[in-house]
């Protein structure tokens, strides 16, 4: 190995190298996700209260107590959990039957493709705006085209139900785009033998699906399942530009509830404690995350 | 056999299911179509049942909003800040994602996955301690803020994307390299890094978008118009609290010049979607 030319420095070890190489990425990711993170855990304990800067004493598990307690979280929480089972199990079961479909060739199928992919790049406000804009009771344009048809206007995001109903679909939306790449992906692995053999057994279209088709996509629904739990629990603009929360706490989701704790009311140990919370739950999933990524879909 | 029964029948929906694509399509497409209708509509048509269909096209909501309004000084302040974060990110993530994917040495992958586990943490936990550093710092109301925020997340998404691309690169390149004299240096630099190039757009893009698109950092840190980036600067401008009284027009060209940047990159992307998936890291 020494018979490198112009070489006038000693090559480090693959093992020094590599430390040199991450440090730089390693110093920032400690000090900007790290030390905050640190820091939200010591929040928790704490009473810090913006409104009551000069009394912040360590307080145990206070906190944790007081979440049980708390209408804002307990609301947040089911709506948090409850959204993204619905956003999640609609774009998961969306996804699968738009691949199958998109599965085959045909004339057009780009192009039909690129418009699903369309809303993934769409900034989270734009989304927002869109949607309430196009929803809006009296200037909307589906509500004019509501009324074209002779029926009577509806309150799209005006009713805890409605509203409940309509950031669901705004969801969906917005990340379909995302699954659905993921599930042709998916597709694209499944071998056209299996297929075939089911096929040559006199097995129909379910079974194809069934049979050949779902069995070797388990991996990948896994994987999605999964990802799009975690995000769409972390996801906060798009519901809190279309409705606050609102009407009343019809829509309102853990991360607005933080939000509102920690900026609105100055209760920053409160919000760091929600946090923790959240982080616990999705940290359980983000480890089943890791063993999943162990199924390469590319393989 | 039973081959051709299957095929008669799948001809047979064919084109039903032709047609059913095509209405979802056309549904996933709508809330494009209010924006851009709603953006040329001139504002005293706009609320007024006759905005369904585009009766006359104006570029007055566009001319308010480039010529009349803060949004060029949102514009440059979302394109320096995505800029920055991404340049700082992908120069840190290419040197951190090589001696990821290709040098041997103990907790290598132990620290993958950290790195991945802290890319899909959420943003709303950082958001309150890293504002009272913010603050502690006084860099609230800087550009500043958002940047070092944002690197939260794009530093280990970067991380992530370029630890796949150089791990999906054959090794016998580099192999063959130190074999013709050069050091492992030398082989990263002048044959692994080129390869890589491909990949290092891609995340980059990637990366912007996200930056360009993050408003919950923006909406905490940035105040002022002298800061604002466009998500909060076009809310702040042309949206009154709780979407009560907006400026539907301005807002709706806003809009349809706040996505087009980052439209025309994501067309560039497509062809990146598939790996940049398989390596896990990509956000939707």
């Amino acid at each position: 190995m020494g018979k490198a030319h112009g070489r006038t420095w000693r090559e480090p070890s693959p093992r020094l190298l590599g430390f040199l190489l991450l440090l730089p990425s390693l110093v920032v990711i400690a000090l900007i996700n790290l030390y905050p993170l640190t820091y939200t855990i010591v929040l928790s304990f704490l009473n810090k209260d913006l409104l009551r800067p000069s009394n912040v004493r360590f307080i145990g598990l206070a906190n944790y107590v007081s979440l049980f307690r708390s209408a804002d979280f307990l609301t947040g929480l089911r709506h948090s959990v409850s959204i993204t089972g619905w956003s999640v199990a609609i774009q998961v079961v969306a996804a699968f039957g738009l691949a199958l479909m998109l599965r085959k060739p045909f004339r057009g199928r780009d192009l039909i493709r690129g418009i699903f992919i369309l809303p993934w790049p769409v900034p989270s406000f734009v989304a927002a705006f869109a949607w309430v804009w196009m929803l809006d009771y009296n200037f909307g344009i589906v509500n004019n085209l509501v009324h074209a048809a002779g029926l009577a206007r509806y309150p799209f995001l005006g009713t805890p139900q409605s509203a409940y109903v309509t950031v669901i679909l705004a969801d969906v939306w917005k990340h379909l785009p995302w699954t659905l790449v993921v599930m042709l992906a998916g597709l694209s692995m499944v071998s056209e033998e299996l297929i075939e053999a089911i096929r040559v057994d006199g097995g129909g279209f379910w079974a194809e699906i069934w049979h050949a088709i779902v069995p070797s996509m388990k991996p990948v629904i896994a994987l999605v399942v999964v990802l799009r739990i975690i995000w769409t629990f972390n996801f906060f603009d798009l519901i809190y530009l279309m409705t606050g929360g609102g009407p009343g706490q019809a829509t309102l989701i853990l991360p607005i509830a933080i939000y509102s704790a920690a900026f609105r009311a100055y209760r920053i140990s409160i919000a760091a404690t929600m946090g923790m919370v959240m982080l616990i739950g999705l940290g359980a999933l983000a480890i089943v995350y890791l063993r999943l990524q162990r199924w390469d879909i590319t393989a | 056999m039973g081959h051709h029964g299957i095929a008669v029948v799948t001809k047979a929906y064919g084109p039903l299911r032709i047609g059913g694509l095509i209405v979802i399509a056309a549904l996933m497409f709508f809330p494009f179509y209010a924006v851009l209708v709603g953006s040329i509509t001139p504002p005293t048509k706009l609320l007024s049942a006759a905005a369904t269909l585009p009766h006359e096209v104006s570029w007055d909501n566009y001319k308010r909003v480039l010529l009349a309004s803060p949004y060029p000084g949102y514009f440059a302040h979302s394109l320096i800040v995505a800029v920055v974060t991404t340049a700082t990110s992908l120069v840190l993530s290419t040197f951190g994602g090589y001696a990821l994917a290709r040098l041997d040495f103990p907790g290598r992958d132990a620290l993958s996955n950290a790195i991945l586990l802290v890319y899909i943490m959420p943003s709303i936990l950082l958001v309150v301690p890293l504002f009272t550093i913010i603050t502690g710092l006084h860099l609230i109301n800087t550009l500043m803020s958002v940047i070092l925020a944002y690197l939260s997340f794009s530093l280990p998404f970067c991380l992530w994307m370029m630890r796949g691309f150089f791990a999906s690169l054959s090794p016998s390149l580099e192999d063959a390299a130190q074999v013709d004299g050069a050091t492992r240096v030398q082989a990263m630099l002048r044959v692994m890094f080129p390869l890589a190039a491909p990949g290092m757009v891609a995340t980059a893009m990637f990366s912007f978008i996200l930056a360009w698109n993050e408003y919950l950092f923006a909406l905490i840190f940035l105040n002022s118009d002298v800061v604002r980036t466009i998500p909060i600067g076009v809310t702040a401008t042309f949206v009154s609290e709780a979407m009560g009284l907006a400026d539907w027009s301005a807002l709706m060209a806003a809009s349809v010049l706040s996505a087009l940047p980052v439209f025309l990159l994501f067309m560039g992307l497509q062809r990146f979607l598939i790996q940049g998936i398989a390596a896990g890291a990509v956000k939707g």
